[in-house]
């Protein structure tokens, strides 16, 4: 079990992975934007983030650097979550991983089954 | 606390990026949202009350949609020419096992079986694993989509003169010679689709053909007796192996 703070604007998709990460019995926040984002890491302590890209006002690149610039922030694990192919980066493996992304997840190939696997494995890697 | 990381590789591609990608958040979130529901509701369902071929047709139609909008972005950006693709060796046959595992469910609704033949994983191509992956997803989707109904759709990988070539045939609606000419063109749909299968957008094969082209390959058509033979070929990889 985790603490996972997932980071996704979209009501109906952010309902789906949270119900399908509590089936597993991970304990869940769930921010919308940037700004709830931070105002929930400083109030609990995230194990792994859930980070969409396409966010409104500030986009979830923008949510890495910040979180790379915290030391308090910088070692938690982000895995991507977006309808962003990774290939439009053109980034490296390593490239990602000084930004703490663990895993770049392209959403419309992962099903909520899915994601909830993948959490499993990553808590087990921890 | 202190700044640590120089972000500025990573921020340069954003601005050249935003519309694109907007546009193709803005559906392609909700047609996840729909395909992931499908895929919730076929989970709880477990065979019972609802039709199951009904929510299976909801799910493998938004992700085919999803794959198109794919294939529409990539190919958009390469024929713009606003970006080149990286080619690299590809294992091939790798890549039509991906394509055909994802197909399949939608090869048994439709009651075609899928044939792989000449499959050796020395088949090594100079190519662009994403482009090379929607390229084949359309082909193998229209041979599921012409064919007639319980006949079998043949892929063939073979190594010629220093080339891979990808042999796609089926056993659809023959086309005509005059018809052949303008089948990679925008908009250039010559066949009907058969089995009341989703309408066809007239851009799979144009967007493929430009994919193709920029991975310095061919790509054609030929007739057969009983349908057709779509292939790609593309340059051979001298290595024998992924390193």
């Amino acid at each position: 079990m985790a603490k996972i703070l997932l980071i996704e604007d979209d009501m109906w998709l952010a309902e789906l992975y949270i119900s399908e990460l509590k089936n597993s019995g991970h304990e869940i926040f769930h921010a919308r934007t940037a700004q709830e984002s931070m105002d929930l890491l400083d109030e609990n302590n995230a194990e792994i983030i859930l980070l969409d890209i396409m966010l409104p006002e500030h986009n979830g690149i923008e949510v890495l650097h910040e979180l790379q610039s915290y030391e308090d922030w910088n070692d938690i694990p982000v895995v991507l979550l977006s309808t962003i192919s990774p290939q439009q980066f053109r980034l490296s493996q390593k490239q990602w991983e000084e930004y703490g992304v663990v895993k770049y997840l392209y959403k419309p190939q992962v099903k909520p089954n899915d994601l909830a696997l993948i959490i499993e494995g990553l808590v087990a890697d921890e | 606390m202190k700044k640590r990381v120089d972000g500025s590789y990573l921020m340069r591609d954003q601005h050249s990026l935003r519309l694109v990608v907007a546009a193709a958040h803005e559906l392609k979130t909700p047609l996840t949202l729909i395909s992931n529901l499908a895929s919730v509701i076929s989970k709880q369902n477990n065979g019972g009350a609802i039709n199951q071929d009904h929510i299976d047709r909801i799910e493998m139609s938004s992700d085919r949609l999803l794959r198109l909008i794919d294939s529409i972005l990539l190919g958009g950006e390469v024929g713009q020419g606003q970006s080149e693709l990286t080619l690299e060796p590809i294992c091939v046959p790798k890549i039509i096992e991906d394509v055909v595992h994802e197909i399949s469910p939608l090869a048994r609704a439709y009651d075609h079986k899928i044939e792989i033949t000449s499959h050796k994983p020395s088949y090594l191509a100079v190519a662009n694993k994403e482009a090379l992956f929607q390229v084949l997803y359309n082909l193998f989707d229209n041979a599921i989509k012409y064919s007639h109904s319980k006949t079998i759709v043949k892929i063939e990988t073979r190594n010629y003169q220093e080339k891979i070539r990808i042999n796609v045939s089926d056993e659809g609606a023959s086309i005509g010679s005059r018809e052949l000419k303008r089948m990679f063109r925008m908009f250039g749909r010559v066949r009907q689709p058969i089995n009341n299968y989703a309408g066809s957008s007239g851009l799979g094969l144009y967007i493929s053909s430009q994919l193709v082209d920029s991975m310095n390959g061919q790509m054609g058509v030929n007739k057969l007796e009983n349908g057709s033979c779509f292939f790609v070929s593309l340059p051979r990889s001298m290595q024998t192996q992924l390193l």
